[in-house]
């Protein structure tokens, strides 16, 4: 049988629950949550993947899958639809003797070794779901190559305060790894890992093998994988990669990062023709502005129709916004709609929500002296928000809130 | 109606829009902030069931080319089927092939390589949103020969420039083709016409022989003796875009949200080329009202009754009333539109002032720059 060779493989684990984004993650994997406007979580990955030439792409899910399996489709939204390689959606399955879900990250590549080995890799790229960035694997792949390295690992310098919060890689001057700490107490170094690890395909088939005769092994790529290698001496090298990265895994982050596209000073452009991020587009209608609108800062995508005030704000596809409606530094999900006289601020609005007339969802951090008790509020999927009802701030809201009445 | 195919006349450009229709055919004309006009004939027919569709062109087609691709944002990449482009092959090329008639005659082997029984024959310079499926069941079902899409004369949903007007008789069939402004027709055509394949090969074969020019308005009506031609009424919004005037009222109807609502939803979705353009950016000084806005596109000033297309840039402290701007046109800090269309890719240098009048909207010419 003729083997297709590929130089390099990407595998990207989508099947974690995202249990931090919880109120978002109940029917769809973090992966597929919606990004930007008019994105998912995975556009960024998968667009990377093909912006640094890597055509074949592996989609290790587990965690509710079917939005994301619907979403990923043929993959033709990233010109991922191949003959040869292409995206493909790797679940977990059953075999004739044992079958497993995924147990762990390393486990997950490990049930997948027949279909890495189809394509008889140099290297493979180990990829997560949950971050924006824009990357070029490509020079990542390089500078593997130059270190004539076993792994790479690539890493962002982050302020020393927040080192504490990241998987910290310390290396020497030639920027060979020589310690791992994760989530350290009193930070050694500033180079956190994104979670993007690039192997030798033959040193990781040998480390997923002995890993998964380890019976002690919690099959992570973290906590056993990386470490096992690093006693042994293989070849680590980080690559330091330069620009916008974010991990969405907290409510707060995601909002910032959504945010951040309306901030100029963010030097991350959705809008890069040599390096775009590709979505699945819908066959909407442009956005419509009326006459009472009032719009400023905000990012707005096609299908909207905006009859309110909306600053600083991030609506999705097919978003309503009613006339006298007011919303204010906030991430409005696809086909949200806002009613007549609703107030939402500093909010994340789930897909198909629904905020009812005169309805009032967050608060602003200046009415709060006391900032610990003030924060983003969050309505779940598809979940209705009654006529006049109130959702303070800092408030995540996983069912429907019934209406209140007018008395005070 | 799945047992069913259509051919899609872009070759025929009834057009009197001179300066846009310069370097394409009309049913490539942008409209509607993200589509072209060729969308809303495509988008009937996929919504419709029907995945066969021949595209007759003839000449300043890159751009149609360019729109289409291969097809796969209507669904139309089949394996079974899809779409295919009909150019004048195998035909002399002394004879225009400008007429349905003539891009019928040039498409017959496409016609004898069909299996399906009905044909839908579409002129691809209509807007709105119309049920061919239940159009092509009625036509079964009534045992017409041919039947045509229409409008009632006294409607008040039809716009812009029809051609050809039809009267009927008691039993609703028509006895005459005339024009479209003689007020003895009662109804007039949207251009969208149902047949079956057999019948239609044999009046292309009889059109061949008989050297005749023009299908709906010479051929059909010599044979009114002989064949049941019948009629059907969309209840819609319709427009027919062959003006200038019709393309900037058109336009202008599209912000008011009923005909949205019709245009864009009545049946199905419309559908166009898909890019991963990003969601419209709104400035600190953005000011919008009564407009419509195509994604990939950012706003730094004012825009009033407009339509901004996809990629457009329109710069700080601008001001667009009562305009158009096709895609990719850069509008540079504090120029002014006023009752102006730009073509795609014009550049309004800063400061600029361009206002046209109302009711003769000035037109800027693809690719270039203006600076007054």
């Amino acid at each position: 049988m003729m083997r297709h060779y590929k130089e390099c493989v990407a595998m990207l684990l989508a099947g974690g629950q995202g249990s931090r984004l919880e109120v978002l993650t109940r029917k769809v994997a973090k992966p597929a949550v919606h990004f930007g406007g008019k994105y998912r979580i995975i556009d960024f990955t998968l667009s990377n993947c093909i912006n640094s030439g890597i055509d074949t792409v592996g989609v290790l899910t587990q965690y509710q899958p079917l939005e994301l399996i619907k979403y990923v489709g043929s993959g033709r939204a990233w010109d991922l639809d191949r003959y040869y390689g292409g995206v493909h959606i790797l679940p977990p399955y059953a075999r004739a003797k044992s079958s497993s879900w995924y147990r762990g990250t390393a486990n997950a590549i490990y049930q997948n070794l027949e279909f890495i080995d189809e394509f008889s890799p140099e290297y493979v790229l180990v990829l997560s779901g949950d971050h924006i960035y824009k990357m070029d694997y490509s020079k990542m792949i390089a500078a593997h190559k130059k270190n004539k390295a076993d792994v790479t690992i690539s890493v962002i310098n982050v302020p020393r305060d927040e080192a504490s919060r990241f998987g910290i890689v310390i290396s020497d001057g030639e920027g060979r790894i020589t310690e791992f700490e994760e989530k350290p107490k009193n930070p050694r170094s500033t180079c956190a890992s994104m979670g993007v690890y690039l192997f030798s395909w033959p040193v990781l088939k040998a480390a997923l093998l002995r890993d998964e005769a380890d019976d002690t092994s919690e099959n992570d790529f973290g906590n056993n994988v990386l470490p096992m290698l690093l006693r042994d001496g293989a070849r680590m090298f980080t690559y330091e990669f330069e620009g916008y990265w974010k991990d969405v895994g907290t409510l707060d982050s995601l909002w910032d990062a959504n945010m951040d596209l309306i901030n100029p000073s963010i030097p991350m452009s959705l809008d890069d023709p040599t390096f775009r991020i590709f979505m699945k587009s819908q066959a909407l209608p442009p956005q419509y502005i009326s006459s009472d609108a009032v719009i400023t800062n905000s990012f707005v995508s096609e299908g909207c129709e905006v009859m309110g005030t909306v600053d600083f704000t991030v609506l999705s596809t097919g978003v309503t916004v009613e006339k006298g409606a007011v919303v204010l530094d906030s991430v409005i999900m696809p086909d949200a709609v806002i009613e007549e006289g609703a107030v939402v601020q500093y909010a994340i609005v789930g897909s198909g929500a629904h905020i009812k007339k005169n309805a009032r969802v967050g608060g602003r951090p200046e009415d709060y002296p006391d900032r610990d008790k003030w924060g983003i509020s969050v309505i779940g999927y598809d979940l209705t928000i009654g006529e006049g009802a109130v959702v303070p701030c800092r408030k995540v809201v996983f069912e429907d809130v019934p209406e209140r009445s007018e008395e005070k | 109606m799945t047992n069913s195919f259509a051919l899609v006349f872009a070759n025929i450009d009834n057009s009197t829009m001179d300066l846009f229709t310069a370097e394409r055919s009309i049913c490539a004309l942008p409209i509607g902030a993200r589509y072209r006009l060729i969308d809303f004939t495509l988008s009937n027919l996929v919504n419709s069931g029907v995945d066969t569709v021949g595209v007759t062109v003839r000449e300043k087609y890159q751009s149609l080319l360019d729109h289409i691709g291969t097809a796969r944002d209507w669904d139309l990449d089949r394996r079974s089927g899809g779409l295919t482009f009909l150019p004048p092959f195998a035909f002399n090329s002394a004879t225009p092939y400008d007429t349905k008639l003539k891009a019928l005659i040039g498409s017959e082997s496409y016609l004898r390589a069909k299996h399906a029984e009905y044909v839908f024959l579409c002129e691809p310079d209509v807007v709105g949103n119309m049920d061919l499926d239940s159009f092509g069941e009625k036509h079964v079902e009534s045992g017409n020969d041919i039947t045509y899409l229409t409008v009632r004369r006294d409607g008040k949903n039809h716009h812009g420039t029809f051609k050809t007007g039809l009267v009927t008789d008691e039993n609703g069939f028509v006895t005459e083709f005339l024009k479209a402004k003689d007020p003895r027709a009662e109804r007039l055509s949207i251009g969208v016409c149902v047949m079956k394949r057999s019948l239609l090969l044999d009046l292309t074969v009889a059109g061949r022989l008989n050297n005749y020019r023009h299908f709906d308005n010479e051929m059909i009506p010599r044979l009114l003796e002989n064949l049941k031609v019948g009629v059907c009424d969309h209840e819609g919004y319709v427009a027919k875009i062959r003006t200038g005037n019709d393309y900037y009222r058109v336009s202008m109807d599209l912000l008011d949200s009923d005909v949205r609502k019709d245009v864009f939803f009545r049946y199905g979705h419309i559908f166009t080329k898909t890019y991963a353009d990003v969601p419209v950016l709104y400035g600190l000084d953005s000011d919008v009202k009564e407009s419509l806005i195509a994604d990939g596109s950012s706003v730094g000033g004012v825009v009033r009754q407009s339509i901004i297309f996809r990629r457009v840039k329109l710069g700080k402290n601008t001001r667009i009333e009562s305009s158009i701007v096709m895609p990719d046109s850069v509008i540079e800090d504090g120029a002014e539109l006023r009752y102006v269309i730009t073509d795609k890719d014009v550049r309004v240098t800063s400061g600029a002032k361009i206002i046209g009048e109302p009711g003769r909207p000035r037109l800027l010419l693809k690719g270039q720059t203006y600076s007054e």
